[in-house]
């Protein structure tokens, strides 16, 4: 989601209609919101079940606490993808989850139609994904915020609270780290064949 | 400056400009380094090593698109939208309460 198309005025409308008890308030910025938080916390997380708990614990905060998002400081969403970020990282270490991810666990790509290409671009998007997830902290958020959640960097400086100098320097790091990961588990190898987007380059 | 007067780049600018430009199309250093990328360009046309290196980027973000696409469709399963409308319910009805007890004090 493009966060200027977020629409800050329908935003703190919905958010006085939530404060005034009216739910069609909270179900509006829910429905607006719940897929790019849960994403979020997917991506950051790798495993569904958690991704779940943190979006419902994410609205909850909303719930209990609305009069606490300042819109001067951002659109909502990025208080929300705060609010989550927070809330993952907290999950996360209380399921000790700095360890490889469990097969029944882990984020299945959606099957595009073209069956050929699909075991294929699986099997690479499978190990960017275990790659991501095995990014150290400071790293893997922004990397999830900026590439795959399409924050600028000034946006998530805000999300993450750092300069956004950090943001920049820890972006470059993260996609050296996730080059170096990739070229050692042979990303592009015998299951991507010829149609992978890595080629040949990282044939060892 | 080069024997020509043209502005010559050296390795690691060029890769901080890389890594810039292919961060996010949202990114604001995108518009502005249009100039930056054609002089990176220019030079990862005469290095081979930092031809590698923008190659190897670009697979990179070519597979990051595949990610973000691949999980594009997802979202929270319909049960959460449940709870959260019940814990919302709930809440609103604890402060309506919470009002009334204390408007029944001061009557």
């Amino acid at each position: 989601m493009n966060v200027d198309d977020s629409g800050p005025e329908d935003d703190s409308l919905l958010l006085q209609l939530m404060l005034a008890g009216e739910e069609r308030g909270f179900a509006s910025l829910y429905r607006k919101y719940q897929a790019s938080v849960y994403r979020f916390s997917l991506q950051i997380s790798g495993r569904q079940h958690l991704a779940e708990d943190v979006t419902q614990e994410t609205f909850l905060v909303l719930i209990r606490a609305a009069h606490r998002y300042q819109p001067e400081r951002g659109p909502l969403l990025l208080y929300l993808f705060g609010i989550a970020r927070k809330l993952a990282w907290k999950s996360m270490r209380r399921e000790r989850f700095f360890s490889a991810l469990d097969d029944d666990h882990v984020v299945e790509p959606v099957c595009l139609p073209d069956l050929a290409g699909d075991l294929a671009r699986k099997a690479e998007v499978r190990q960017l994904t275990e790659a991501i997830v095995s990014l150290p902290r400071k790293y893997r958020e922004i990397a999830v915020l900026c590439c795959l959640q399409e924050l600028s960097y000034a946006e998530a400086a805000t999300v993450v609270g750092c300069s956004l100098g950090t943001v920049r320097s820890r972006l470059h790091r993260a996609k050296d780290l996730l080059l170096k990961k990739l070229k050692v588990r042979g990303l592009g190898q015998k299951a991507a064949g010829n149609g992978s987007v890595w080629g040949t380059a990282y044939d060892v | 400056m080069g024997r020509f007067g043209v502005r010559l780049m050296m390795c690691d600018e060029c890769e901080r400009i890389l890594l810039d430009w292919t961060s996010a199309p949202t990114n604001d250093a995108r518009a502005s380094s249009v100039s930056l990328l054609t002089l990176a360009e220019s030079h990862t046309q005469s290095c081979p090593e930092c031809a590698s290196r923008s190659a190897d980027l670009a697979r990179l973000h070519a597979a990051l698109d595949q990610l973000r696409d691949s999980t594009s469709q997802m979202e929270a399963p319909a049960q959460v939208e449940t709870n959260l409308l019940a814990a919302f319910r709930q809440s609103t009805t604890r402060n309506a309460s919470f009002i009334g007890i204390n408007l029944g004090k001061l009557l």
